[in-house]
């Protein structure tokens, strides 16, 4: 399973998901989200993707 | 009825003029007015259409009456419910869980930059970074991006995601990844020269 952690206004959501649903939500929220791996601190992509991995969705700021 | 009375809803028209001799007195011609017979169908008609238009008068204030009665009672005990203690205990709830939700972004913020940043946050009020494209960044507390640009600071213009009631600590950390993994952020985010600040030792 992969734990995401979602940081919104409502103090992070925490979810936990297989590795399917895991890519299903990154394919989802990429444009959104930055899919960050908690241990790494680097930006993932779904082929990243392992077991027990945790991860960290940070809402995207934009360049003006 | 008064004569005065009916005389406010007559024409002169109305009127008819009767002259005549009385016989018993005999030598006397008495001259008198009355009304005529159409004037008093006119009258009857003008009065009754006169009554119905204040009856629905009265009807369309008492309906507003009711209205207004019924807001009165609505706003009443809608400044009832937000005295009761439940609606004190439900602000308070909201406050311990915005508390809550800024205190696991701080732990996130700490786990995003590392506790080295972190740290250098805590004293300084900023933590600096080497960005995407090699150059010198920080971040101040205040969630103010700036690049070293020769010996000043200069603020680069960053957009705010939009999540309402985003706490600034998850907005910090977005802004660390943004710039040091994604190099469309930097393109994008032009330089704010007119706020540059002198870097001091």
């Amino acid at each position: 399973m992969i734990r995401v952690l979602v940081a919104n206004r409502k103090g992070h959501s925490e979810v936990e998901l297989s590795p399917e649903e895991a890519e299903r939500l990154i394919e989802a929220e990429l444009g959104r989200y930055y899919i960050v791996d908690a241990e790494t601190r680097k930006v993932v992509s779904p082929v990243e993707l392992r077991e027990n991995q945790v991860l960290m969705m940070l809402p995207i700021v934009g360049g003006g | 009825m008064s004569e005065d009375l009916l005389k406010r809803y007559m024409d002169v028209d109305d009127w008819e003029e009767i002259s005549e001799i009385p016989e018993k007195e005999g030598i006397f011609r008495v001259k008198y007015h009355r009304l005529s017979l159409r004037a008093l169908r006119n009258l009857r008609s003008r009065l009754t259409n006169k009554v119905w238009a204040l009856r629905r008068e009265v009807a369309g204030l008492h309906d507003r009456i009711e209205l207004l009665e019924r807001e009165i009672r609505e706003k009443e005990e809608m400044l009832k419910l937000l005295g009761e203690d439940r609606i004190r205990a439900w602000t308070e709830m909201e406050r311990k869980r915005q508390d809550e939700a800024y205190k696991r972004s701080v732990e996130l913020l700490k786990k995003v930059i590392g506790p080295e940043h972190f740290q250098e946050l805590q004293t300084k009020g900023f933590f600096t970074f080497e960005g995407f494209d090699k150059k010198t960044y920080r971040v101040k507390l205040d969630g103010q991006l700036q690049v070293l640009e020769g010996e000043y600071w200069v603020a680069k213009c960053v957009i705010r995601p939009d999540v309402p009631g985003l706490p600034l600590p998850d907005f910090m950390a977005s802004v660390f990844i943004a710039t040091t993994q994604d190099p469309s952020f930097l393109g994008r985010s032009r330089r704010l020269t007119s706020r540059r600040e002198e870097v001091t030792a």
